[in-house]
């Protein structure tokens, strides 16, 4: 049994093509998706694409979506996620991890961690940290879904994920450290 | 500095918050309105069916209340002209006035 579903009462809406429903939908949850992309993806193009992507979904589900025990905003993330996945495959330096436990910084090609804004050096950070690791982050600090719902999103325990969400943040350390900020500032 | 800031599980703490504050920095863009546009343009429309069944609702609306606002104007206009010309002023005689029998003599 899930708790209410403010989501769902959307849906029947969005299928009627209610032009009010759709953009109170589209204005609550674009930024959301954008933000998973682009953190996921470190390119906004793509981010941008995989929103567009999702909501078709979306309207193509919206009559005939059935909750399953799951919130709409989870099964809506699990295809943001997918998409997000398809993308990281077809890259030339996808790793199926849960690769390397640790990153060597020294393997980092330098020009990968060129001193920016400190914005931008999460956001490179981010890009380095094996896949799991980074949809571990991401989900679960950016995205703010609890750590049960987050294990759920990535079909895991919620063990493994705070294994994952440990490494995640020893890396993040290890990296942002390298890129110059002093300890003490981390 | 007191002596707990020395601590290493304080260290360890600060360092999560540190962390964290550093995460809280990496904020992305909202999306541009042309995304958004683009998104709404690939909504659902509202079906040919809903559409007219919408139009009519508003027809048979308008004529309704169109119709109620012209059967009360007509209504004030009759009842205007069932009362005779002087009525305000008959209303104010004396004459108008039935003072009754039991008053005479």
């Amino acid at each position: 049994m899930i708790e209410h579903d403010p989501d769902a009462e959307f849906l029947p809406r969005i299928a009627a093509g209610d032009q009010a429903a759709i953009r109170q939908f589209v204005t609550y949850k674009l930024p959301r998706l954008l933000a998973l992309g682009v953190r996921m993806l470190n390119s906004r193009a793509e981010a941008e694409e995989v929103a567009q992507e999702t909501f078709l979904r979306v309207w193509k589900h919206a009559a005939t979506w059935q909750p399953n025990g799951a919130k709409f905003d989870t099964w809506l993330h699990r295809v943001a996620l997918n998409l997000c996945y398809d993308r990281l495959r077809s890259r030339p330096d996808y790793v199926d991890d849960d690769a390397p436990e640790q990153i060597d910084p020294a393997l980092i090609p330098e020009q990968r961690l060129a001193q920016v804004q400190v914005s931008d050096q999460v956001s490179s950070a981010l890009a380095l940290l094996p896949t799991r690791q980074r949809e571990a982050l991401v989900l679960q600090y950016y995205q703010e879904f609890s750590n049960i719902d987050a294990a759920g999103l990535m079909g895991i325990s919620v063990d493994a994920l705070e294994s994952l969400l440990s490494r995640a943040r020893r890396n993040m350390r290890g990296l942002l450290l390298e890129q110059g900020f002093v300890r003490g500032q981390i | 500095m007191t002596l707990d800031k020395l601590t290493p599980e304080k260290m360890t703490l600060d360092e999560e918050a540190q962390l964290d504050a550093l995460l809280a920095s990496h904020a992305i863009e909202p999306p541009s309105r042309a995304l958004f546009e683009s998104i709404i343009a690939s909504a659902p429309q509202p079906s040919i069916g809903r559409q007219l069944l919408a139009w009519l609702n508003f027809r048979v609306a308008s004529i309704g209340l169109a119709t109620a606002m012209a059967g009360a104007l007509c209504v004030s206009i009759w009842t205007t002209l069932l009362l005779p010309d002087n009525a305000d002023e008959l209303a104010n005689s004396a004459e108008s006035v039935d003072f009754g029998q039991d008053w005479i003599g």
